[in-house]
């Protein structure tokens, strides 16, 4: 589904990322943790063509994101705030999102009822402006703007994080069930390795913008993770 | 405590990246502020020889005294639109251990620094020093000058109440234009004579020196209600924006969801520019682009520079276009990494943006037909400037969008506010406005009125029909320029 090849983005004299190859593959739950400047965003930005690489390329579906709009077609993502439209309401965004992925009015309206369990009341008929909602209640906006065409490959940037502890427990249930139900492919990023390990099926472990781990999730990631971070 | 926050108000200027990474617009802006204020010190010198030129026979001082009620209400208007509220972001102190008398008071005196504030050195001083002296003494001409002096404090503390109490709205700036129109109708039928009270008062000032008080007492009193109105609503759900009122105007646009992720794209453009204040800001201006063309049209000499008429024409039937093209996608920088991962094709973003350049010039083209009242020549040439604008300026501008870099912070209203303005905004401006003129200028010289305004009209209109090829030429820039425009506007502050 997603190919990399000789990714390599450079900063001044500072590689970032350095990936020589990676395949995703189609249904696959991909985990991507690392620390702070691992190069975690670079690379989601780069898959979604918002920043250039200095070699190499992504490519979805064998055709290279860079330059090409087909992707955006089947890509669901949310990285940060930058995704939302501020002075719209969340009705409002869900409506235009929905609307330029051509989904029938039913459709969205399908969206926000299945949903409302997962905003617990507080994105509905608030009335208020994305800008005046808290970070949380933010982020639940992007993500499930982000699911809600059922893209074939779903990026997220650091999901879980800010999010109450209810809604994180509600959003890995979610995620679990679409990748059961519609074979979705995900990238997901996260620091809490709890989640990550829960959530994706292979966990990637970026360093300075290497990788320095590729790991089927099995029952004693978890601990190898926080053995390696431990060390870090 | 004072001290620290005038460090860190120092700090916030002198940080912000206008300063540090434009050095070439903040000239320019500080030599327009040096002729503006050059001006004004040139009227303050003469301005008893131009009263008693005005006015003739009746001494300078009477005739100031009458009208200078005027300059406060002209003062308050202007204040209206161009002064912002003292805007410490007060937020970071609230849980320190200041008093919130201490963050009163800091914001009281930083409005004091309000360019307006210094006006009535520069106009009224002079007059002060001069005729005041030579007319009455030098005592009674101090005592004149503080009252004006005070009087203009009064309005700066109303106003900043006034702007604490009541957001800027459409209703309420209808409102204070109305009220004034009323003071000067009533003025001019002796029905009801503010410029009589004003007379009065100074009048009385010039024998006694107590009427001071007046203006003393006003001021005094305005900075403790605002220091009240700050104590008591600096709360952080006072500071932070209220719900949003229903909206209703959407709902009537729905019907753009007809045409598809263009008119989905418009929707949501319209939405932008009314629901934040730097976009507001540039529909409140229309009026005044509109209007623009009254300075020119009533004077004989610029009929005969035709290439006036045609810089006017273009102005103003193209005052939005300008304003507001020239800042094209940065209005969405806050959300570009959106627009360029979501499903929306780049040529379909384009197609908005021109529509949204050219149906609101459509639009307010109507209201310029009136200026055929000056003349056919002035509605022809206007006619050609529309076309001119449609055609050549509109994909100019699409085109050019690409070379603006720049995050816009879009909370923040828009009159002397130059975030995310760059020394290419100054420069992109003058090809929209010289251009035509500099066509149509040999033209009409050589071969006459009629063939000037069909070659600039009929530029226009090949450049409207063209018009696919132009956006699809955008896009190409666009999709070149790509990488640095997203990150430029992730770059905050």
């Amino acid at each position: 589904m997603i190919k990399v090849e000789d990714l390599t983005k450079v900063y001044g004299k500072e590689t970032v990322l350095n990936i020589p190859t990676l395949t995703i593959n189609k249904g696959e739950s991909f985990g991507l943790v690392g620390n702070n400047g691992a190069g975690k965003t670079t690379f989601f930005r780069i898959i979604l063509d918002l920043i250039r690489a200095n070699s190499g390329f992504v490519s979805s579906k064998d055709i290279a994101t860079a330059g090409s709009e087909h992707w955006k077609e089947y890509t669901g993502s949310y990285l940060d705030e930058g995704f939302l439209i501020d002075y719209l309401t969340p009705e409002e965004y869900f409506q235009f999102v929905g609307k330029i992925n051509q989904l029938s009015q039913q459709e969205i309206d399908e969206f926000m009822v299945t949903f409302s369990d997962f905003f617990n009341d507080e994105i509905l008929g608030k009335k208020k402006y994305i800008r005046d909602l808290s970070k949380g209640n933010q982020k639940k906006i992007g993500i499930s703007a982000a699911i809600m065409s059922k893209p074939e490959i779903l990026i997220l940037d650091e999901p879980f994080s800010s999010l109450d502890p209810t809604t994180q427990f509600r959003l890995k249930k979610l995620l679990k069930e679409l990748q059961e139900n519609t074979q979705m492919t995900m990238l997901i990023s996260s620091h809490d390795l709890n989640h990550v390990t829960e959530v994706c099926k292979r966990i990637v472990v970026l360093h300075q913008g290497d990788i320095v781990h590729d790991i089927l999730t099995n029952k004693d990631t978890l601990t190898e993770l926080e053995a390696y971070f431990a060390v870090q | 405590m004072i001290k620290w926050f005038i460090q860190h108000q120092w700090k916030q200027e002198t940080r912000s990246s206008i300063w540090q990474k434009n050095v070439a617009l903040n000239i320019i802006i500080g030599f327009f502020m040096l002729i503006m204020l050059m001006y004004i010190l040139i009227l303050g010198v003469f301005l008893d020889r131009i009263l008693e030129d005005v006015v003739k026979g009746v001494n300078a001082d009477i005739t100031l005294s009458k009208i200078i009620i005027y300059y406060f209400i002209l003062s308050f208007m202007m204040r209206f639109f161009l002064q912002s509220l003292p805007a410490m972001e007060i937020i970071p102190y609230l849980h320190l251990r200041i008093k919130r008398s201490t963050i009163g008071w800091f914001m009281i005196f930083k409005s004091l620094t309000s360019f307006f504030n210094f006006i009535p050195f520069l106009l009224f001083l002079p007059f002060a020093l001069g005729y005041m002296t030579e007319e009455f003494s030098g005592l009674q001409a101090f005592i004149w000058f503080i009252s004006i002096y005070l009087f203009e404090l009064t309005i700066n503390f109303k106003l900043i109440y006034f702007k604490r109490k009541f957001t800027l709205n459409p209703k309420l700036i209808l409102l204070l234009i109305s009220i004034m129109a009323l003071l000067i109708v009533l003025d001019k039928f002796d029905l009801f004579s503010i410029s009589e009270i004003s007379l009065w008062y100074f009048s009385q000032l010039n024998t006694n020196w107590l009427w001071v008080f007046l203006p003393l007492l006003s001021t005094v009193s305005l900075v403790f209600w605002n220091l009240n109105l700050i104590r008591k609503n600096s709360y952080l759900d006072d500071l932070s924006p209220k719900k949003t009122e229903g909206e209703n105007l959407s709902a009537k646009l729905n019907l753009l969801q007809n045409f598809g992720k263009t008119g989905e794209l418009i929707l949501g453009e319209i939405k932008l520019i009314l629901r934040n204040k730097r976009s507001k800001s540039v529909v409140y201006l229309i009026p005044f682009f509109l209007l623009y063309g009254l300075f020119f049209y009533p004077q004989e000499a610029y009929k005969e520079t035709p290439g006036i008429l045609v810089f006017v024409g273009i102005f103003v039937t193209g005052g939005f276009l300008i304003a507001y093209g020239q800042y094209l996608m940065a209005w969405e920088s806050s959300h570009f990494d959106f627009i360029l991962s979501s499903n929306i094709g780049i040529q379909d973003y384009f197609k908005a943006k021109y529509f949204l350049l050219v149906i609101p010039t459509l639009i307010l083209y109507f209201f310029t037909i009136p200026y055929m009242y000056f003349g056919m020549k002035i509605f022809w040439i206007n006619l050609a400037a529309l076309f001119y604008n449609l055609g050549v300026n509109a994909p100019l501008l699409l085109f050019t969008a690409s070379f603006n870099k720049k995050r816009m912070d879009l909370s923040k209203g828009a009159m002397m506010n130059y975030q995310g303005v760059g020394a290419n905004n100054f420069v992109l401006v003058i090809p929209l406005l010289a251009v035509p003129a500099l066509i149509y200028w040999p033209v009409s010289t050589f071969f006459g009125f009629v063939p000037a305004v069909l070659t600039l009209g009929g530029l226009g209109v090949f450049g409207l029909l063209f018009n696919q090829s132009f956006i699809k030429m955008a896009v190409k820039n666009f999709q070149k320029k790509r990488y640095l425009i997203a990150e430029g506007y992730r770059q905050r502050g």
